[in-house]
Order: C-alpha cells, then sequence, then structure tokens
C-alpha cells in the first residue's frame, strides 16, 4: 500500500503536500493512497514541460513516460547518489527517509527546480 | 552491528529540509555508515556546524550535535575534542562557512593537528541564501552577486592543507556514497586532523556543476595505477595538475597530534579529571603575573 500521497500538478496542485511540508515530512491531508506510476503520471500531465512552453502530454503519453521514469528509478544502481529520472522538464527523486522513502516531484520553472508534490511511500523489504 | 548502528543514528536524526537531491543527503547517509562500521554508537559522536544547508548536518546525522555560527564550527569542535578526548568529533559545513568567513580557523586547524575530521560539503555556491558565489566557485561563474562572472580566482583547500601541514587530505564525492563512505572511515581513524572535502552538488542554484559533470570530469584516484598517498610533494603536484578534480585519499602521514604535544594530557579526558584539585596551582600562577 502507498502512504501519504499528495498527486502533483502544474505548480503546488491541489492536495499536494506544499514543498515545505514536504521537506518537513508531512503528509497531505485526507489523501488516498495512491500507487507511484499514476501519481508520476499527474506529476507529468500538469507540468508537461515545466514552463508550459511545450503541449500537454495525452493521458496515454504521459503514463509511458511516467512507467519509464519510474522503471529507471527502480533500477538504480544502488551505490550512486541521487535516484533520479528526468524527462520533459519534469524531474523526480527517489530517496530513503526514516521509515520508507519519499519520492519527489520538481518541475524546472526557468530558474531552478521547483518541487511540485511529494509521495511517501512504505519501507520496501 | 553496523547495519543497527546505522538504524541507530537514522532513529535520533530529524526530518530533512535539504531540497531533494541536494548532495548533502549522501554525505550524512556515508557518515552514518562509516561510524557504524567503526562501531561508533551517537552517544559517542559529536558534530559542530556552522550556519548554511549543510550546517544542518548535525541534525541529520544522529549523533550529538552542536550548531555554532557562521564560519566557528572548527573552534568549538576543537574545543570539544581537548575537552573530552573520548569523543569522535567531527566539524561539518559548507565552502561558504569554512572557506570565506572561517578561512583563518581551517588554517589554524590544520596546523594545530587537533584529532577531529572536518568534512565541508563544497557545492561552488552559497546554497542557504539562495545561490551567490562562494570562495570556492570558479572565475567567471555568474550568480545573483556576480552577474557579469566572478573575478576572483577560486579558493584551493586541499593546496592549503597540504601546504599547511595536514596530515590527512581527501577528497569525495556525493555521487559515490561508496568511495565517500570509505573515505570517511580512514579519516575518522586518522590520529590528527582530517580533512574530507567533499563535491556536493547543490541541484538547486548551480546548474554548470552537475552530478554529471562531476562524474565527467573527477579522477578517482582509486583507479590511479602507481598514485602514492604517502608523498606529500607529489600529492601537491597531482592536485595541482589536476586542478583539484580528484576524489580518493589525496594524502595520509602519521603526525603526533595537539593532544599528544601536551604534557600531563594523556592522563585522562580534561572532563573527568578532578578539576578542584590545582587550585593552590592557580594561586600560585595567579602570583606570577602580579
Ligand atoms: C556572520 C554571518 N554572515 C553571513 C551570514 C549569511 N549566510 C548564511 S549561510 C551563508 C553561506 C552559506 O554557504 P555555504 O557555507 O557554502 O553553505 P551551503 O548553504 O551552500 O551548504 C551566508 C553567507 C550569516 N548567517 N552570518
Ligand atoms: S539549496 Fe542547494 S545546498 Fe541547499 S539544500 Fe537545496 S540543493 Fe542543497
Amino acid at each position: 500500500m502507498w502512504l501519504n500521497a499528495s498527486p502533483p500538478g502544474a505548480a503546488v496542485p491541489p492536495g499536494a503536500v506544499s514543498p515545505k511540508d514536504a521537506a518537513r515530512g508531512a503528509a497531505s491531508p485526507g489523501t488516498t493512497p495512491v500507487e507511484p506510476v499514476t501519481w508520476m503520471t499527474e506529476a507529468v500531465r500538469g507540468s508537461a514541460g515545466g514552463r508550459g512552453d511545450r503541449p500537454r502530454l495525452s493521458a496515454d503519453s504521459a503514463r509511458r513516460l511516467a512507467r519509464a521514469c519510474w522503471s529507471e528509478l527502480t533500477n538504480h544502481d544502488p551505490n550512486v547518489f541521487p535516484v533520479q529520472a528526468e524527462r520533459r522538464g519534469v524531474r523526480f527523486y527517489l530517496q530513503e527517509e526514516r521509515g520508507g522513502q519519499r519520492l519527489s516531484a520538481l518541475v524546472w520553472d526557468g530558474f531552478q527546480w521547483r518541487t511540485v508534490g511529494s509521495l511517501r511511500l512504505p519501507a520496501s523489504d | 552491528m553496523a547495519v543497527n548502528l546505522v538504524t541507530e543514528y537514522k532513529e535520533h536524526a530529524q526530518s530533512s529540509t535539504w531540497c531533494p537531491g541536494c548532495g548533502d543527503f549522501a554525505v550524512v547517509a556515508a557518515m552514518q555508515k562509516a561510524l557504524a562500521a567503526l562501531e561508533l554508537p551517537p552517544h559517542q559522536v559529536v558534530a559542530v556546524t556552522g550556519i548554511g544547508c549543510s550546517g544542518k548536518f548535525n541534525y541529520y546525522l544522529g549523533a550529538n550535535g552542536f550548531n555554532s555560527l557562521h564560519g566557528r564550527s572548527l573552534p568549538v569542535a576543537q574545543a570539544i575534542k581537548i575537552a573530552n578526548r573520548d569523543l569522535t568529533v567531527i566539524a561539518a559545513g559548507g565552502d561558504g562557512d569554512g572557506y570565506g568567513i572561517g578561512i583563518g580557523h581551517f588554517l589554524h586547524a590544520v596546523r594545530r593537528n587537533v584529532d577531529i575530521t572536518y568534512v565541508v560539503m563544497d557545492n561552488h555556491i552559497y546554497g542557504l541564501t539562495t545561490g551567490q558565489t562562494s570562495p570556492t566557485s570558479k572565475k567567471g561563474f555568474v550568480t545573483k552577486t556576480t552577474p557579469y562572472g566572478a573575478a576572483e580566482y577560486p579558493i584551493r583547500p586541499l593546496e592549503l592543507a597540504l601546504a599547511g601541514g595536514a596530515g590527512f587530505v581527501a577528497q569525495g564525492f556525493s555521487g559515490d556514497p561508496k568511495q565517500l563512505a570509505e573515505i570517511m572511515k580512514q579519516a575518522v581513524q586518522h590520529k590528527g586532523f582530517s580533512l574530507i572535502n567533499v563535491y556536493s552538488p547543490c541541484v538547486t542554484f548551480n546548474h554548470e556543476e552537475t552530478y554529471e559533470w562531476w562524474r565527467q570530469n573527477l579522477v578517482n584516484l582509486d583507479q590511479e595505477q602507481g598514485y602514492d598517498a604517502t608523498d606529500r610533494t607529489a600529492a601537491f603536484r597531482y592536485v595541482y595538475e589536476h586542478n583539484g578534480l580528484l576524489r580518493g585519499v589525496i594524502f595520509r602521514e602519521e603526525r603526533r597530534d595537539y593532544q599528544s604535544e601536551l604534557p600531563g594530557y594523556a592522563a585522562e579526558a580534561l572532563v573527568r579529571q578532578d578539576l578542584s584539585q590545582p587550585v593552590k596551582d592557580r594561586a600560585e600562577l595567579l602570583a606570577a603575573f602580579m
């Protein structure tokens, strides 16, 4: 089961954990468990090129892209930091944290990468 | 044992406010692994920091911590070690903290050789204050404070440490946490001052020196045939010729540390000594000044 889901979107999407709260490890209130690829698909759809200078992706393309990123994140060399995947102005990091992992989505805003949401995942066994 | 100790460190650590992907995460994780491998539990370790994103190292390490002033981690760390030599003392901070405002302390800590480890998370930028040029930024580096490019040449911390007589000089890279943990193990075991400069990318504000850039540009000393880390002159030349773009143990030498030079120090940690005893001596000492 996936915990503390906060679907990301163009800026800080409704229901998402704000970057500040995400950094503090906060959970988004009242959200339901979400599977990472679905969550990442929303991130890709919501930003699709960061500054909006690229067309919004179809649901299918966004999902394919999210799946590719998830596969990259989960097949990462364990001796290399960070665990990162990037497509179309959206970047994902998967990081260990106390009691689990955190998947973060960031969007390039023309000056810096901004965290737009984060998803807490349970510890991998 | 080591795995359990890593968990113990993590349990004592606070939740991080660093940006996702920040190189400093790997530095903390590597230090937890190194300390655990050396079977040093959190209560025997103290981390002292200055100010900066990297200044939060002590909050996230999960050992004892002391967050000092900007650029002042080294005097505090040395004082702690001198007062209680039974503690493993780690000073940590950024390139702005250590090589800018704290450079005077750095040079004196190198030559003084108190038995502490100094970890500098060198991202060539001020992270906490949102991306200004730092003392290690390369010449021409463009930031908010240097819109036409940095006019100065960067500080060269490895050469400074070597020239100052440091007994252990190493450089790590956050992108290779395994090598970093191994370097940290050796640095903590080294008797005397040890410097680990870590190239630790700021993913938010430094868009030139990315993980990819470092990966392509750093020479790994572990793979350099014939490199002799016990030859100071050769180490100096190597660092200079590679413009500091190395990772691994650069130089090591056994030297008597500061404490070993102090008469009476060896008996017991100062914090355990009965300081009520030498009252007479103090009176004599005072009298000598009258
Ligand atoms: C006496 C003083 N001067 C200036 C500052 C502002 N300041 C805070 S952190 C910092 C530099 C941080 O850069 P660095 O040490 O490289 O650490 P990073 O944030 O990159 O990890 C500065 C200038 C301060 N806190 N105190
Ligand atoms: S601003 Fe840079 S140094 Fe600071 S936490 Fe973010 S990535 Fe790390």
